[in-house]
C-alpha cells in the first residue's frame, strides 16, 4: 500500500469525532527514519536508515513490523556496548524509541503503548537533563553559558554576538586566549577573557530559562495524562525544539523529540499533530543552509 | 506483557542514567555526551574541552608533544572516561608510535651535552580541564589526571 493512500484513514469514527486525516503510523515510521538517516554518521549507518525509510515508505506491513524496528534496534545498539564513549544522547535515545516501536507493535493497543513509552521517554529525557543542569555548579552559575555563548560557535554568532553584545575584536582576543593555554608545550594556565555585562546577562537569562523549561517539560511529560497537561506538554516541548535545534542544530534530537509528541498526542488532538509535523518539516527546512553550504 | 511493552524502555533508560551518573561521580566521566545520563549542556568539562598535555622526559628536562591523530579512539575513550588504566593504555600506545630515533625536530641537540642524555626515559601523559569564572573573567585550565610509562627509546643524533 502506497504512503498517498494512507494519508487518509478510512476507519468509521465514533459519532462527534473529527475524522483522522493522517495515518499516525505512517507518519510515526516516516519520521523515526528521518530521525535514524539524520544519526547515521557511516556507510553501514547510512544504508541501514535507508532501508528502513524506503521499507517503511512503500509497506504499510513494514511500518507496523515488530520485526524491522527491533531488527534495526539490535542493529545499532551494538555501538552503544562496544563503542559506548562515541554516542551522544539522541543516538540512545533513537535506539530506545525504535525497540518501544518493536515493542508497541507486537500486540493490539499499539498507538496506546507508544503514547506511554513516547510520554515517559521524553519526560524522563528532560529528568536526568534537569538534574545534571541543577546539580552542576558551573552551569548554575552560568559558567557554561559564558563558555558556549564564547567557543560554540553557533551560539557565539546567534545569540553572543548579535543578542549580548560580543565585538569581533573580543572574539578574537578569547580565541587567542583559549588557544594559548592549550598549544603544544604550553604552562599557561590561566586567562582573561573579554566580554560586556550585556554579554553576562544574556548568559544568566539563557541558564534560567534552560533550568525552567526543562524542568516544566520533565513535570508535565510525567504527570498523569490529562486535558490541560497535554496542552502544556505539547506548546512546551514544540517552544523548546523550535528555539533550541534552529540555534544549535542538534537535529537528531529535535526532530526525534517531534516524532515521540507526534506520537504522544491524544486521539482528539488532530491539529497539534499537524503542528508537530510543521515544526518537524521547520527543523528539516533549517538544515537548508548547511547543505547548500556543503555543496558549494 | 502489557506492562513490559509500556515500561521495559523507560526502566532501560532509567538504568544507564543512574549508571553514567554514578560513573560520572565515582570517576570523573564525561557527563555530557557518551554514557547517557543526558547531562548535554550542563558543565564547561567534558571530553571535548579536555585536553592533553604530553611530555617526554629525559634526562635534561622535558619535552612536549602532540597525541598522535591515528590514536583518536584510545584519546576520545581517555577523555571520556580519564581511569588510570585508560591514560595508561593512552601513553604506552603513544609510546609505541614514536620511532625508535625520534627526529630531531624535537631539538634535542639544544638540550644534550652527551649521547646518554638523549635517550628518553618516560612518556607523561596529563588531562587538563576547563573552568570559567564569570565573575572574574577568568578562564582556567586544571589538572584533571596524569601518568607516566616507561620509554626505552632515544633522539637520532
Amino acid at each position: 500500500m502506497s504512503l498517498t493512500t494512507n494519508l487518509v484513514e478510512t476507519k468509521p469514527q465514533p459519532t462527534g469525532q473529527t475524522p483522522a486525516a493522517i495515518d499516525i503510523r505512517a507518519m510515526i515510521g516516516l519520521f523515526t527514519a528521518v530521525v535514524l538517516i539524520l544519526d547515521s554518521h557511516s556507510w553501514f549507518y547510512r544504508t541501514t536508515s535507508l532501508a528502513v525509510f524506503m521499507a517503511v515508505a512503500f509497506s504499510s506491513k513494514a511500518r507496523t513490523s515488530p520485526w524491522l524496528w527491533l531488527g534495526i534496534s539490535i542493529l545499532w545498539a551494538h555501538r552503544l556496548i562496544f563503542r559506548w564513549y562515541d554516542n551522544e544522547d539522541h543516538i540512545y535515545l533513537a535506539i530506545y524509541w525504535c525497540t518501544s516501536l518493536g515493542l508497541a507493535y507486537a500486540g493490539d493497543d499499539d498507538l496506546k503503548v507508544l503514547a506511554v513509552n513516547a510520554r515517559l521517554l521524553i519526560g524522563l529525557t528532560f529528568a536526568f537533563a534537569f538534574f545534571w543542569k541543577v546539580s552542576t555548579p558551573d552551569f548554575r552559575d552560568g559558567a557554561l553559558m559564558h563558555y558556549k555563548m564564547l567557543f560554540d560557535y553557533r551560539l557565539r554568532q546567534v545569540v553572543g554576538e548579535d543578542i549580548g553584545r560580543l565585538s569581533a575584536q573580543q572574539t578574537s582576543t578569547n580565541l587567542n586566549r583559549l588557544r594559548s593555554i592549550r598549544a603544544l608545550g604550553s604552562d599557561v594556565n590561566e586567562v582573561r577573557l573579554e566580554y560586556p555585562p550585556s554579554f553576562s546577562f544574556v548568559a544568566s537569562l539563557m541558564t534560567y530559562w534552560t533550568i525552567a523549561i526543562e524542568g516544566l517539560l520533565a513535570v508535565v511529560f510525567l504527570a498523569p495524562d490529562r486535558e490541560m497537561t497535554s496542552r502544556i506538554r505539547n506548546g512546551a516541548l514544540m517552544a523548546f525544539s523550535l528555539t533550541t535545534y534552529a540555534i544549535v542544530p542538534v537535529l537528531g534530537f529535535g526532530s526525534l523529540f517531534m516524532t515521540m509528541g507526534l506520537a504522544q498526542c491524544r486521539p482528539n488532538q488532530h491539529r497539534t499533530r499537524l503542528a508537530y509535523m510543521g515544526c518537524q518539516i521547520l527543523l528539516l527546512l533549517s538544515l537548508a543552509p548547511t547543505l547548500i553550504a556543503h555543496l558549494h | 506483557m502489557s506492562f513490559i511493552r509500556k515500561f521495559a524502555v523507560p526502566l532501560v533508560l532509567i538504568t544507564v542514567a543512574v549508571n553514567h551518573i554514578y560513573r560520572h561521580f565515582a570517576l570523573q566521566q564525561s557527563a555530557w555526551g557518551a554514557g547517557c545520563g543526558f547531562g548535554m549542556f550542563s558543565t564547561v568539562d567534558y571530553h571535548d574541552t579536555r585536553f592533553y598535555r604530553c611530555y617526554l622526559r629525559t634526562k635534561q628536562g622535558r619535552l612536549p608533544i602532540s597525541v598522535a591523530t591515528e590514536l583518536a579512539d584510545a584519546d576520545r575513550k581517555a577523555r571520556v572516561l580519564p581511569t588510570a588504566d585508560n591514560m595508561t593504555k593512552l601513553a604506552s600506545q603513544l609510546a609505541q608510535t614514536l620511532p625508535d630515533l625520534v627526529p630531531q625536530t624535537v631539538e634535542c641537540d639544544s638540550l644534550s651535552r652527551t649521547p646518554n642524555d638523549c635517550r628518553i626515559d618516560s612518556l607523561q601523559l596529563e588531562l587538563w580541564r576547563m573552568q570559567i569564572e564569570p565573575a572574574t573573567h577568568t578562564l582556567r585550565s586544571q589538572l584533571l589526571r596524569q601518568v607516566e610509562v616507561p620509554c626505552q627509546k632515544g633522539f637520532a643524533k
